[in-house]
């Protein structure tokens, strides 16, 4: 039974997430609007890097959404339904993707009762908001209030940065194998000064360097040591130098919100053909998860290759539905944050599914070659980045002095060696890797995805 | 770490210096010290940032001596759709979760019977395990990978001039192979190699000639094995000679098995195997079921065998002498006999005991096997079936209306049996079938898990033709 307008307004929870609902009452604010039978969904852009996933019910009522909001059903179910009752014509019809199948099989067939219908209603949700009286005293008294708080937080950041500066010699003049064998307790300590200098990157990137330093065998240990204690004294000279430089801020402080960056002037946008090529899931040790979704943009001339969709949700609150699916491509304007080296992304529109496939641009390889040569922006412009992603030739998983498995090219046989996280045991030291998409952390290459004689396959 | 510039030189003496503990500005070259006028910190900050970004930018990992393995041959069916391939991955899962007792073979098979294989990346084979023969040159591939495998360097085709260079199971699959199609060419390998293979591999090839027909020209080859040194071996010899009714069984044994069963005459001819006063006397009854063929026991009930299978009651016999008839007639009775029994068994909801006749049946006859168990329940259907689920031409009716699709759609909850038991039903299913069956399950709200294998099947039909 499809929805009418009276049925939404009963089971909206309250007058506020109708308003909140009339907002996305236009199908122009969704991607993907299908329905079959009496089962509609589609993808609203919220706040986060992915869009949320949304899908009602109408013969058994029932609603679910991936955003976070306590409220049920959410804005998001709401204005679908809303947009059910109003412009059914926007939803095609189709078949229920996998993400909607496994919803429809876990719930339970139970009528949903609606809220009593009491102070709210679908009239009063397009009013606009009661516009607040122009006080120019009290907006100058705001302003003032926020530069104050803007040099507070700058001082408080300058103070930390400094105790950080103490804190990074002391480690090298007490030795560096000191350092690695005790690197979770001190990191945790300084990272903990850092959060009360309101520097929460920086703290995040410091409590996380012990697992990036055990992942490594003992005797590079020390490497990693240098490079990265040395990359966080470039981060807070550039800081010093600028503190409103944008990837600085950001890698001190804390990262703009999506509708900053895609107000900000210098934010680029690229809009094309794009494909997931893999995803990273890690639970950071202040039971954060970070979910990393790494596109790579299909048009051989784009100036931006790839892009990354990131995205922090308490791990108490259980892995999310996936938005993007590994292999899939999808057409999509992406805005990049403002950096020297963009590569931190949101997804500022999403269109229809292509209809035709794209092959991966193609990649330079001759016996000069060197693979990591793609990294050369990022170390001029943001050289304390801890990834790169890289776009790598025809090549092969080779088996090295102990057992580690290496990349190596083809034609030059440049060669990096491969994280951990690959097995050798299974079918990889035999395929012929045609091309492949991996991130480089200055030790250590984890392939993403590649093409085969097998197809793509994902290596993540 | 090597390359060209005189960073080789500098990084290690920094770094060694660091590692131990001390000012590494006092080592820091000459070239170096116009960036380090500065107090001790800031140069001790500035060396670590240099020294950092020169690890990165200046230098390169070196490869060293390293070992390129062979390139994984293409099989000679297609992969698998791109779309279908997260499909196949959770079916796989499922399939081989632990604890569930199942194994990837099923899958692999409705795959190839489909026309299709796997992705290497979603699954791939040792080298010993028993798989469609579509994928031997992965085996061989993962053989030539073994320290002591044969086949270093060569990719066999499967010939038996090749016999040298296959592993076990291709060269089960070649002897396989030959059964079907050229009896004597079989027999000649068999008669060049038999003798000079292992103890278990000699069994494993024997069993490869008792999952077949045998005729004639099979005595002297399974006589020759009366000596064989494998006591598994030569028993399993003497079991097939005795079911191409060339063993004598003993007059004592058949007339002391015979007073172990009651034949009925009454209206219909029953047979049974009542409870016996002693374990003993039942150990030694089931003893005399290993050794009497069936013809010689009919003969001393002075029935035919035919009768014998037909008329055995299960409910009047013990099933431990149930179970020992079933496999004196697995091992020396006809395919007639075998699929008798089963009609029997299956008739009385004893699948459990039918489905090892299954080997030994005729395709029609597992067909009314089917139609049977599809009436009884989904764990009966799993019983019959269980890890050799065949796809047999069933009108839509006869699963979607059946018994036991009527107890998947009433599913509450997904334990791995259960899910089993959902694929062995939508492995029965042709494809237009298995399509009919997902949105009738969707309808009943089952989990997603066991629709998996529905979808599978329903998305290798011909729908996805023209994906290959």
């Amino acid at each position: 039974m499809p929805f009418d307008l009276p049925a939404v307004e009963a089971l909206a929870p309250d007058q506020s997430s109708l308003t909140a609902a009339s907002r996305l009452n236009k199908p122009a604010k969704w991607s993907g609007l299908t329905h079959e039978d009496d089962l509609w969904w589609g993808e609203a852009q919220g706040s986060g890097a992915n869009p949320y996933r949304t899908v009602v019910d109408g013969d058994n009522v029932g609603y679910k959404c991936s955003c976070p909001s306590r409220k049920f059903p959410c804005k998001h179910a709401l204005a679908l339904m809303w947009i059910q009752a109003t412009a059914p014509e926007s939803f095609t019809e189709g078949t229920r993707p996998d993400w909607v199948n496994d919803w429809t099989g876990r719930r339970r067939t139970t009528r949903t009762t609606a809220a009593p219908a009491e102070d709210k209603s679908i009239a009063r949700a397009a009013d606009p908001p009661e516009p607040a009286p122009a006080d120019p005293q009290a907006q100058a008294k705001a302003a003032a209030t926020a530069a104050r708080r803007a040099a507070t937080t700058r001082a408080m950041i300058a103070d930390g940065l400094d105790e950080l500066d103490r804190w990074i010699v002391d480690q090298t003049r007490t030795g560096l194998a000191a350092f690695c064998d005790h690197a979770p307790d001190r990191c945790r300590k300084i990272a903990a000064r850092l959060v009360d200098a309101r520097a929460a990157s920086l703290a995040s990137r410091l409590d996380e360097m012990p697992s990036r330093l055990l992942a490594l065998p003992t005797e590079e240990r020390p490497d990693l040591a240098v490079r990265e204690l040395g990359q966080v004294v470039l981060l807070t000279k550039a800081w010093r130098a600028d503190p409103t430089d944008p990837q600085a801020a950001r890698d001190v402080g804390t990262a703009e919100q999506r509708d900053q960056v895609l107000a900000h002037p210098d934010a680029p946008r690229s809009t094309g053909f794009w494909e997931v090529v893999g995803e990273q899931i890690r639970t950071r040790r202040d039971n954060l998860v970070s979910h990393a979704t790494w596109l790579m943009a299909l048009d051989p001339q784009a100036a931006q290759r790839f892009a990354v969709l990131l995205d922090f949700y308490p791990a108490t609150a259980g892995r999310r539905d996936q938005v993007f699916t590994p292999g899939a491509q999808i057409e999509a304007t992406v805005a990049f944050y403002p950096s020297a080296g963009p590569v931190r992304a949101v997804v500022v529109e999403r269109g229809d599914p292509p209809t035709q496939t794209f092959g991966w641009p193609p990649v330079r390889a001759d016996d000069a070659y060197d693979p990591l040569s793609q990294c050369a922006d990022a170390w001029a412009g943001v050289p304390w980045q801890l990834e790169h992603p890289l776009t790598l030739p025809a090549g092969r998983v080779v088996e090295a002095a102990g057992g580690r498995l290496w990349w190596r090219a083809d034609v030059g046989g440049a060669g990096l060696p491969l994280s951990g996280d690959h097995d050798g045991s299974g079918a990889l030291l035999g395929l012929a890797l045609e091309q492949a998409v991996g991130l480089w952390d200055g030790f250590r290459l984890a392939l993403l995805a590649a093409q085969t004689p097998f197809g793509r396959v994902d290596l993540a | 770490m090597t390359g060209p510039t005189p960073l080789d030189e500098t990084y290690p003496v920094l770094r060694d210096c660091w590692i131990a503990g001390g000012q590494a500005a006092q080592v820091a070259p000459a070239a170096w010290q116009p960036l380090l006028e500065a107090d001790a910190d800031e140069c001790e900050r500035r060396l670590l940032a240099l020294a950092g970004q020169s690890l990165e930018v200046g230098l390169r990992p070196d490869l060293g001596p390293h070992t390129v393995r062979p390139v994984l041959p293409l099989l000679a069916l297609p992969g698998v759709p791109a779309h279908v391939r997260p499909t196949v991955r959770r079916v796989l899962k499922a399939e081989t979760a632990p604890g569930g007792g199942g194994s990837a073979r099923r899958t692999l098979d409705l795959l190839a019977r489909r026309g299709f294989t796997v992705n290497p990346l979603d699954w791939f084979p040792s080298a010993s395990a028993d798989l469609p023969e579509v994928y031997r040159p992965w085996q061989e591939w993962v053989a030539d990978s073994a320290p002591t495998g044969p086949t270093a360097g060569h990719h066999p085709a499967g010939t038996p001039d090749d016999w040298d260079h296959l592993s076990g199971p291709g060269r089960r699959q070649l002897l396989r192979r030959l059964r079907d199609t050229d009896r004597a060419a079989a027999r000649q390998l068999l008669d060049q190699h038999f003798a000079g293979e292992a103890a278990p591999a000699r069994l494993a090839l024997l069993e490869v000639v008792a999952a077949t027909d045998l005729d004639d020209a099979d005595t002297a080859f399974l006589r020759s094995l009366a000596g064989d040194r494998s006591a598994k071996v030569k028993h399993l010899a003497l079991r097939l000679l005795a079911r191409a009714g060339q063993v004598d069984a003993s007059a004592d044994d058949v007339a002391e098995l015979c007073a172990f069963l009651t034949v009925g005459r009454k209206k219909v001819l029953q047979v049974s195997a009542p409870r016996t006063k002693t374990a003993a006397q039942s150990r030694r009854r089931d003893a005399l079921f290993e050794t009497v063929p069936l013809a010689a026991l009919a003969t001393g009930l002075e029935i035919s065998a035919d009768d014998l299978v037909t008329a055995w009651s299960t409910s009047r016999s013990e099933h431990a002498a149930t179970q020992a008839l079933v496999t004196m007639v697995v091992e020396t009775g006809t395919t007639a006999q075998a699929e008798i029994l089963a009609a029997n068994l299956l008739g009385h909801d004893q699948p459990d005991l039918a489905r090892l006749l299954r080997p030994r049946m005729g395709s029609d006859a597992v067909r009314a096997g089917l139609g049977t168990v599809l009436g009884q329940g989904l764990a009966e259907v799993h019983a019959w079936c269980h890890d050799d689920a065949p796809e047999v031409d069933l009108d839509p009716g006869a699963v979607l209306d059946s018994a036991a699709f009527a107890q998947l759609c009433a599913q509450e909850s997904a334990t791995t049996a259960e899910v089993h038991a959902a694929s062995t039903l939508a492995l029965l299913c042709p494809p237009d079938v298995a399509a009919q069956a997902v949105p009738r399950l969707r309808a009943a709200g089952v989990s997603p898990q066991y629709l998996d294998m529905f979808v599978l099947s329903a998305a290798l039909g011909p729908l996805s033709e023209g994906a290959r």
